[in-house]
């Protein structure tokens, strides 16, 4: 997969940037490795949108298993409601 | 009771710290990388801001988020000789009122007459610049109320000597009230209008 189906560059043509982390960084390269666009995206890097695909595949949401049980829930008694008469 | 905690909190500003030999793997080398990354002060859309509340020393020697220009408008790198340019950071001022002044000297080789119209279209400007040490650190010249200014040329011209050399040697200056590494981004590529 190349990085540009996750992120999407914003704000900037495509093109050279200097990060402080990696160095300068050519975004005109759909060739970066997509690991360090994610590193810089999760920096807080001003220039990169995650895409539907990236949302999908690199944060998916997590399986249903690790949602809290039912049983976590509390369920609370139905709020009685006064009825106007007419 | 909260409104007592809050006092205290912008009251205690900074938070001391103990300081030891702050090196990492025992680097520490000298000097600038060999480029230089300059713009316009006019062509910067945001700036980045002080610490709010800097309750640590840390804090305090950091500025936070990145410059970003207009739209259509870029930062540029400029090629400096190795070992022939360095930052030079200076206490100015008198006691109640004393800030920092950076002076960055760089050294361009030849005398191509795209250095020279450089130097002549920045001689008057107002100027962002930012230089990187041998460490890595970024330090940021100009913020949102001042600019880099060119101040002196140091050893532009051809050398006088077979064994010299030509070039361009310029000083920039640019004062602040504190100072800070920077951790933003250094856009080489023009930014565009958001939708």
């Amino acid at each position: 997969m190349i990085w540009t189906e996750y992120f999407n560059l914003i704000k900037v043509l495509p093109g050279r940037i200097v990060t402080p982390r990696f160095g300068t960084l050519d975004f005109a390269n759909s060739n970066l490795p997509v690991e360090k666009v994610r590193a810089l995206y999760e920096d807080g890097f001003p220039y990169l949108q995650l895409t539907p695909l990236g949302m999908r595949e690199l944060y998916p949401p997590p399986p249903l298993s690790a949602l809290p049980e039912k049983s976590d829930f509390v369920i609370l008694p139905e709020k009685r409601t006064r009825k106007n008469k007419i | 009771m909260i409104f007592e905690v809050t006092i205290f909190k912008i009251k205690e500003t900074m938070d001391f710290a103990d300081i030891g030999k702050l090196l990492t793997d025992g680097k520490n080398l000298g000097g600038l990388a060999q480029r230089i990354y300059f713009g316009l002060w006019s062509d910067v859309a945001t700036w980045p801001v002080d610490a709010e509340l800097p309750l640590t020393l840390d804090a305090l020697g950091t500025s936070t988020g990145s410059i970003a220009m207009k739209p259509g408008k870029r930062m540029f790198e400029l090629y400096t000789t190795e070992d022939a340019a360095k930052l030079d950071i200076n206490v100015i001022g008198e006691e109640g009122g004393k800030g920092y002044e950076f002076l960055l000297h760089v050294f361009a080789p030849g005398l191509n007459k795209k250095l020279l119209g450089f130097m002549n279209a920045t001689k008057n400007e107002d100027l962002v610049l930012i230089a990187q040490d041998s460490a890595g650190q970024f330090y940021l010249m100009g913020c949102e109320i001042r600019s880099a200014k060119f101040q002196a040329s140091d050893g532009s011209g051809t050398g006088s000597t077979t064994d010299g050399r030509r070039g361009l040697g310029m000083t920039f200056a640019y004062r602040t009230h504190s100072l800070y590494e920077y951790t933003g981004t250094i856009p080489l590529t023009a930014a565009v209008p958001e939708p």
